[in-house]
């Protein structure tokens, strides 16, 4: 019998949560049965022992730490400027036509070109710099946000519109009163692609970019020399912190619905 | 309301994309040098005795200049992004990113820097490759831009075979060296720290430029147009302290703190040893070009725009500007000190 | 609404105005060296290197491998996402078992499993195929499970009043409404598995688009980075365009039949 679409009751939390850790856990004696009778050479594959304990040891000498921040620092900078931009043109091209054939045909245009694309033209333009890498990053996140906010805009125009003039309200009140509102299920979506599109970006600015400094960069240096254990520590970091930002964003979408709502 | 809004974004994105130009104007205050490190950054030759001996803080301390020494993990593409992007002022890095430089942009050749630069092809320990024909459609890891490619390609001429009979891999800075003790590739191109690889067993020479000396590398000093003109006295100077950086460094009695110093750029003073065994240092780091250099280089130039690197041909003279340098030479009465060498490096009797 | 000839006519001229005021702003940069870079080439000179590079078989053959490995990194993720995702819809217990290690396992950035597949699948087409094949996995699996369990509760009793075998439920009703979500989530595998590959021939690699442009950017040539840039987009954007043809057709066949 299968289960589509339909929660039952019966199959309380505890079970579900164990249920969940089975196969983590599968993996995990797999790994360890694997490295400690040398199936697989420790080079490809350290046992698990030695990765925590590696792990363990760059927590306590806090480099990593200061990766960490450089990496966050860039994306937060980026992911701000790249959000703000994208929220402009989004609302401006949600709202008047005109401006939407203005910019729309460019924006598609650019839009099917990986953003990974454009580095080598950045690099040639701008230089290496931190400011290029931030310009690498707002981008990624100006698309999502753009897309998004245009969406949640566009929907609403014409009812809105029609009260508005009923009501002979300005458009400044409109907007505030009536299409953000409206539009913030999209908007919040919209930053929270962004986010994630930001923090993907980062480290790949790190790696692409081959200037010292950020998780990205630790990841890649282990990599060059060959050092697995700090390769799959930097990779768990990395989710984590992908994890994080997105969960953040998504608590932050939900209390502010339901602030709209309330309203 | 609409329309202010794209007009302002419209003034944004013209002015983002002229300031991250502008945000790389040169400031006459800071001298800024660009070169490579390949283990530590720290460079070799001429400028690691500059670098390492302060002689430059030295020489503009008294007019407040600072002196900014940035060293490229990406080697000479990155040197060009820089040049190119106006970030450095002064740049040594070898022949055929130097070619790639001046085809492009707007940099004179000042002095050289280093001459006959060993480069090596090495296979895995237990490769069964004796020759390069050998290596057909093997993976063999190349840095594109840089010395190595053009001894790559040269290579790969010389023996009349194709690049594309090969399966040649792009790399840059350090990841072709991890891909190939990884085992991932098949051959990889070095310099002279091809020792470190045959000493731990991990790589074997099937190639090298001791049996064709006419691959050897050749490095120079290269400085931007626009910095030249608008300091000219500054780039007197930078290339004075160079000139009598490279006589230090010449002299046979500091032959042993020479090597020393070189040593600190991570490759050890063993290798260094081996390589210039029998060879006076004041025929590497001569900074004068004679006959030997300047066939090379222009060699280099006609090879690169066959192979289609470079799209334009330019002509060594215009690129060349030896006025700084021989007003050094003779004021520093240096002009008869380094060897001059023939079209085949063999010395020219004086 | 239907536009006249007229309004069309105006929305073509907008869309043009900003292309060719961006054509214009880069003559006028390139042309009075306006900025400090050297390397900002005159709109001409992409061009005629645009018209040699179509003349000459590098673009074609280097475009054609990078849309080869997508297509087939595309194809392989995609299915196995598809399979993958209809059964974690489907079976709950499947979900509870298989979800939070695929959640996790999806947080993790796209790029940030390139130096993990080198390391262990080493440099060569597997690395290509298999790392585009992971990329394209999470997007699909995540946008059919989620296809499937939006299918209606009303549809699957319909389904058991009429005591469908589970076979006749997943091709009858199950499938056509997961289409929609299928779809999206294969659109956004296509953007996702173009990054894949541009970034893994950024990496490493012998040829391919991405090879090219990184090759192009070491030897300074910028005009031949912009060429390979447009060629992906269109490349993109073509293969966008037919996905959406089929989108079309798929859904408009459904609506008839529903």
């Amino acid at each position: 019998m299968s289960e589509q679409g339909v929660w039952t009751m019966d199959v309380n939390k505890e079970v579900l949560k164990l249920r969940g850790l089975a196969v983590p856990l599968t993996l995990l004696a797999v790994w360890w049965i694997m490295t400690n009778n040398e199936w697989v050479s420790a080079v490809f594959l350290p046992p698990p022992e030695t990765v925590a304990a590696t792990c363990v040891k760059l927590f306590l000498k806090g480099k990593i730490f200061v990766d960490l921040n450089e990496s966050i620092t860039k994306v937060a900078i980026g992911f701000l400027a790249g959000i703000t931009a994208g929220f402009v043109l989004g609302t401006a091209m949600g709202l008047s036509s005109t401006i939407e054939k203005l910019f729309g045909p460019l924006f598609n245009a650019v839009r099917q070109v990986p953003i990974l694309g454009w580095i080598p033209v950045l690099i040639l333009i701008f230089g290496l710099t931190e400011l290029t890498k931030i310009i690498f990053i707002a981008m990624g996140a100006f698309y999502p946000m753009t897309l998004n906010t245009f969406d949640g805009c566009r929907q609403l125009k014409k009812e809105y519109l029609e009260v508005a003039r009923v009501f002979e309200f300005n458009r400044l009140r409109l907007l505030w009163r009536f299409i953000l509102p409206s539009a913030l299920p999209s908007i919040l979506a919209g930053i929270r692609v962004s986010m994630s599109e930001a923090w993907m970006l980062v480290i790949g600015a790190e790696i692409f970019f081959k200037a010292r400094g950020g998780i990205g960069d630790m990841m890649w240096e282990a990599k060059t020399r060959v050092q697995m254990d700090i390769v799959l520590i930097t990779i768990l970091i990395i989710g984590v912190i992908g994890f994080i930002l997105n969960h953040a964003m998504k608590i932050l979408e939900n209390r502010l619905l339901r602030w709209r709502s309330s309203n | 309301m609409r329309k202010i809004a794209s007009v302002f974004l419209l003034l944004g994105i013209i002015t983002t994309l002229l300031s991250g130009t502008a945000l790389s104007s040169d400031n006459p205050k800071v001298i800024r040098i660009g070169c490579t490190g390949s283990n530590r950054p720290v460079p070799g030759n001429t400028f690691g005795i500059l670098h390492q001996l302060h002689l430059l803080e030295d020489e503009f301390k008294k007019d407040g200049i600072q002196v900014e020494w940035n060293v490229f993990k990406g080697a000479g593409p990155a040197s060009n992004e820089a040049l190119a992007n106006g970030a450095v002022d002064f740049v040594t890095f070898g022949d055929l990113p130097s070619i790639i430089g001046r085809a492009q942009g707007k940099i004179k050749l000042l002095a050289i820097h280093e001459t006959r630069r060993a480069a090596y092809t090495i296979v895995q320990p237990d490769s069964k490759a004796k020759t390069i024909a050998d290596l057909k459609g093997k993976k063999w890891g190349v840095s594109y831009g840089t010395s190595s490619h053009l001894y790559f390609s040269r290579l790969v001429d010389k023996f009349g075979l194709k690049e594309n009979q090969f399966n040649a891999i792009s790399f840059s800075g350090g990841d072709g060296k991890a891909a190939f003790l990884a085992k991932q590739i098949d051959a990889l191109n070095v310099g002279s720290d091809v020792t470190d690889y045959v000493a731990l067993g991990q790589g074997k020479v099937i190639y090298g430029t001791d049996k064709a000396p006419e691959l050897k590398g050749t490095a120079g000093l290269v400085v931007t147009e626009a910095f030249a003109k608008k300091y000219p006295e500054i780039t007197y100077r930078f290339v004075k302290t160079y000139v009598r950086a490279a006589k230090l460094g010449s002299e046979p009695k500091n032959r042993d703190k020479t090597l020393a110093l070189w040593s600190a750029t991570g490759t050890p003073l063993s290798t260094y040893k081996k390589e210039y065994e029998n060879v006076p240092l004041a025929l590497i780091i001569n900074p004068v070009p004679d006959e030997y250099t300047i066939s090379h280089l222009k060699d280099g130039i006609k090879f690169a725009k066959e192979k289609g690197i470079i799209r334009k041909a330019f002509a060594f003279e215009d690129w060349y500007d030896g006025s700084y340098l021989n007003r050094a030479l003779k004021e520093l009465k240096l002009e008869k000190y380094w060897p001059a060498s023939d079209i085949n490096g063999k010395p020219t009797p004086r | 609404m239907r536009q006249t000839v007229r309004q069309k006519v105006i929305t073509l001229i907008l869309g043009l105005v900003l292309p060719v005021l961006i054509l214009i702003a880069m003559e006028v940069v390139a042309r009075f060296e306006l900025t400090t870079s050297q390397l900002f080439v005159e709109p001409k000179v992409i061009f005629e290197t645009l018209v040699d590079m179509i003349k000459g078989d590098e673009l074609f053959i280097n475009l054609g491998i990078s849309t080869l490995r997508v297509s087939i990194g595309f194809v392989l993720g995609g299915a196995a996402g598809l399979l993958f995702g209809t059964v974690m819809g489907i079976s709950r217990t499947f979900e509870s078992y298989v979800g939070p290690i695929f959640n996790a396992l999806r947080q993790v950035p796209v790029l940030a499993w390139i130096p993990l597949f080198i390391l262990w699948v080493g440099i060569g087409e597997g690395f290509n195929i298999s790392f585009i094949a992971v990329t394209a996995f999470f997007p699909m699996a995540l946008s059919t499970c989620e296809g499937v369990k939006g299918v209606s509760k009303s549809e699957m009793e319909v389904g058991a009043v009429l005591e469908f075998s589970r076979f006749k439920q997943l091709s009858t009703i199950i499938l056509p409404s997961t289409l929609p979500a299928i779809f999206t989530g294969l659109r956004l595998v296509l953007s996702i598995t173009w990054m894949a590959v541009v970034g893994a021939e950024l990496v490493v690699s012998s040829e391919g688009i991405g090879c090219m442009m990184y090759r192009a950017r070491q030897q300074l040539q910028v005009d031949t980075v912009l060429v390979c840039i447009l060629a992906v987009g269109l490349t993109g954007y073509t293969m966008n365009i037919l996905l959406e043809q089929t989108e079309h057709y798929f859904l408009r066949w459904r609506k008839v039949a529903g």
